[in-house]
């Protein structure tokens, strides 16, 4: 019985479906219309260098997950404290794309089925996943997340005929301003959102190679935003993708002589079923190890009914829920993924923690028991 | 305890797996034997202000190539049939339908979608939102504009050609638009337009011909979601020459005692506008087209180069006359700028465009243009002269 | 809407009845009965509150009056 290990590969696939998550069905950046390109750059590059901070905690505080670097560099008291709204942002934002899938599949694909239903039936299974441990999620993300790509690509290839490649013109129309306020958001979603996995860095296998993994997949997931944009504005054209509801899904609505819309379903189940298995373990993972239980796995069911419960009391109807990410989510987000994390890396390099206790201390907590 | 527990993980696998099979059966499914298909819409607005909607539904029984038998009762039964209803609602109308035909509508296989005149007239501008709204309709229906006739005769026509006389429709507009003289237009082309300062949606243009024909030629010109006018079949490719849109066609060139006719292969067509001190002053069309000869019965000889560049300048002239007479109709008559010269200008001249975008219809058609086609002659055919030209 | 009360309730047992099978097997201390029990019924509680026709102040409304209270959102 050793710590359970994922390889570099699996957890690049894991973070890459974790960032693909909701964007996905919500084209990201959109509030910079013409210039989302801009601004998924620009956003990129700081989403780029947030998830390296993420990397850069994890590597000073080797072999340790999130809750336990509070409780270390804060203190017990005011870190558990932290430790319990990481918690509940974890559980929030796990209920937050339970969310957006269900209100996706009702307005697309399934509008008479109750919301309810669907995100239950999404939940039970990704719950089982998280309950096979951290290798299972990474075995499935390996297996699942390279179709999104590809997907993308089939959708993207086909849809060149109907192209006007100068529709994203002109540049800057109305100033920088759109554009940094997109930035910002795209840096909250989804590239702030891998702050979950600072619950799961620790089971890299090679640690050496989480930079690396977190760069590139970072990078990968704005390269496929940024095409994802140009061949919706090129098919759609600025005045009609800034009406639809779900970009993306309108793009593929026009693909010639073929209904494609379930290779969208399909990215999403991927996508939304690694972000909110990530999010459910993550949100498992510290309440055990803030009360001190040995397995996480007990609590998965409850905190994964919660989730569903909660998404669907949350919100009244979908522009609600479009409406309150829009105005609020930014700023509630950036406590959880700039602020506190910016003030854990300064503590982690005034006190460097000394591994070789630290991780034997730990191990304990990650043993899956079998 | 192992198998046990072997035995539970089974019985929950086998569960998960029946999971998606109940992802994949909606909630409300329903088989194809009790829905109707729908193959045509039509839309127009009723003498009291309400809307009109018109159905033709298909029979997938009565479409299949006669039977052996022929059938029990001897006489075929009709393989479609058109239902109509009013509402105040566009929604409305079509659920309402449902009091008059026994099984649920299926929008997604619908053909065409035809506007009447007179709703064209008042405006499709809230007419369209249900279909961008609805998750049934097809973004891909071709949207055509009836003229002196309603889309309620147009559906209810029995062509000889097609069982189902909205797919005879469809392929009468895929054939116009090959030869350049109607503009098909897909529902979201529409979409993309009507919100679009720069560029004013156009459809293609349908009539009733005969009790059994319909005639798709020509293009409705739309002014702020409004049926603005009509261009005739001769306009209508002048302007598909400059919107790039033009996929071949037929064009007469007068010759020494006749006209001669070329067959338009390739055409590449853009507009642009020129812009001076901040202000827009000239509307630019450049049209490069090949074409190869079709007919010269009436010319002379063909094998001079001299001769060949000739008509070459003749053919250029013809297609600009024809892009003249298509924007000066919709500079004058129409006031309405459906080359897309203003999205060129918010595209390229985004300041110039913040001052002349609310008042861009009057802008526009006081405009002078530039056009210049480039027309080459690529082949004459199987013969080189005409009959009694030869030496 | 009864049936939908029912429904909620039948989901919810079969969830409980699940775990504690498995908790009783594996002689979990209290605290996990007391987390697991406080998850699942504020989970219950809330979805039947919902399933009633009555909804509780949503925690994105509580967040939303928070920010507002320090004067960060609009």
């Amino acid at each position: 019985m050793g710590k359970t290990r994922i390889s570099g590969l699996q957890l690049f696939m894991l973070l890459s479906g974790f960032l693909f998550g909701s964007t996905v069905i919500l084209a990201p950046a959109l509030g910079a219309k013409n210039d989302a390109w801009l601004a998924i750059i620009i956003g990129g590059t700081g989403g780029a260098l947030l998830m390296l901070i993420y990397a850069a905690i994890s590597l000073l505080n080797p072999s340790k997950t999130l809750v336990e670097i509070l409780k270390e560099k804060m203190g017990k008291v005011l870190g558990s404290i932290i430790a319990v709204l990481y918690i509940w942002y974890f559980i929030h934002l796990a209920s937050l794309v339970f969310r957006d899938f269900g209100e996706f599949i009702c307005t697309v694909t399934f509008p008479e089925t109750p919301m309810t239903v669907l995100i239950s039936i999404f939940a039970l299974g990704v719950v089982y996943g998280v309950n096979g441990g951290v290798e299972v999620m990474g075995r499935m993300g390996e297996l699942l997340v390279p179709i999104i790509p590809t997907f993308i690509l089939i959708v993207s290839v086909s849809l060149i005929t109907v192209n006007d490649f100068t529709a994203f013109l002109p540049v800057l129309e109305n100033g920088m301003g759109p554009v940094l306020k997109a930035a910002l958001s795209y840096i909250t979603f989804p590239f702030g959102e891998t702050v979950a996995f600072l619950m799961l860095f620790p089971n890299l296998n090679r640690k050496e190679k989480l930079k690396k993994i977190v760069f590139v997949s970072a990078a990968l997931s704005a390269l496929i935003s940024i095409v994802i944009f140009f061949r919706d504005i090129s098919v759609l054209g600025s005045d009609l993708m800034s009406r639809v509801t779900f970009v993306p899904h309108s793009t593929t609505l026009l693909f010639p002589e073929a209904n494609v819309d379930p290779l969208v379903d399909i990215n999403l189940m991927i996508g939304g079923g690694a972000k909110i298995g990530v999010c459910i373990y993550a949100a498992t993972k510290a309440i055990s190890q803030v009360a001190g239980i040995e397995n996480y796995t007990n609590l998965t069911r409850a905190v994964g009914a919660f989730c569903v419960v909660l998404s669907v009391w949350d919100f009244e109807n979908v522009l609600d829920l479009f409406s309150w990410t829009e105005r609020i989510y930014s700023y509630y987000a950036i406590t959880f993924q700039v602020i506190i994390p910016l003030i854990l890396l300064v503590l982690s390099l005034i006190k460097r923690s000394k591994p070789a206790e630290g991780s034997d201390a730990d191990n304990e907590g990650v043993i899956a028991s079998k | 305890m192992t198998v046990k527990k072997d035995k539970g993980r089974k019985a929950l696998l086998i569960l998960l797996l029946i999971f998606p099979l109940l992802l994949a059966g909606c909630w409300n499914n329903r088989p194809l034997t009790e829905i109707n298909i729908v193959a045509g819409m039509g839309l127009e607005r009723t003498e009291d202000g309400k809307i009109l909607v018109t159905v033709q539904v298909a029979e997938p029984g009565a479409i299949q190539p006669a039977s052996a038998g022929g059938g029990s009762g001897g006489e075929k039964s009709k393989p479609v049939f058109v239902a109509s209803n009013e509402g105040e609602t566009v929604f409305e109308a079509l659920r309402g339908m449902l009091a008059v035909v026994d099984k649920k509508l299926f929008l997604s296989t619908a053909q065409v979608l035809i506007i009447g005149e007179k709703l064209a007239q008042e405006g499709i501008g809230e007419i369209l939102d249900f279909f961008e709204r609805d998750h049934e309709v097809s973004y891909l229906v071709d949207v055509i504009v009836a003229k002196d006739a309603t889309p309620d005769e147009l559906l209810r026509i029995e062509s000889d050609m097609d069982t189902i006389p909205a797919v005879y429709i469809r392929g009468t507009v895929e054939n116009t638009a090959a030869r350049g003289t109607v503009k098909k237009t897909l529902l979201i082309d529409l979409f993309k337009d009507m919100d679009c300062k720069g560029r004013q949606p156009t459809a293609g243009q349908i009539t009733k011909s005969s009790d059994k024909e319909v005639r798709t030629e020509g293009l409705a010109v739309f002014r702020d979601g409004k049926l603005a006018g009509w261009l005739n079949p001769y306009e209508t490719r002048g302007f598909l020459f400059a919107d790039n849109e033009l996929k071949g066609g037929i064009v007469n060139v007068p010759v020494d005692n006749g006209k001669a006719a070329f067959e338009i292969i390739r055409s590449k067509g853009s507009v642009s506008v020129e812009v001076e001190d901040g202000k827009p002053s000239m509307l630019i069309i450049r049209v490069n087209a090949e074409a190869n000869v079709g007919e010269y019965g009436s010319g002379g000889r063909l094998d001079s180069l001299e001769t060949l560049y000739m008509l070459e300048e003749k053919l250029g002239e013809e297609i600009g006359k024809e892009i003249e007479m298509a924007l000066e109709k919709c500079q004058k008559e129409f006031a309405s700028d459906i080359f897309g010269f203003g999205i060129y200008l918010h595209k390229y001249y985004p300041k110039c465009w913040k001052e002349v975008e609310n008042d861009w219809h009057n802008i526009f058609s006081k405009l002078p243009a530039d056009i210049r086609v480039d027309a080459k002659i690529m082949r004459v055919g199987l013969v080189i002269n005409p009959v009694g030209k030869g030496e | 809407m009864n049936s939908i009360l029912l429904a909620i309730i039948a989901v919810f047992i079969i969830l409980i009845l699940y775990d504690m099978r498995i908790f009783i097997r594996n002689k979990e201390p209290a605290k996990v009965y007391v987390l697991y029990f406080f998850l699942m019924g504020a989970g219950l509680i809330v979805s039947l509150l919902l399933a009633a026709g009555i909804r509780p102040v949503a925690p994105s409304r509580l967040i939303e009056a928070v920010f507002k209270m320090i004067g960060i959102a609009k």
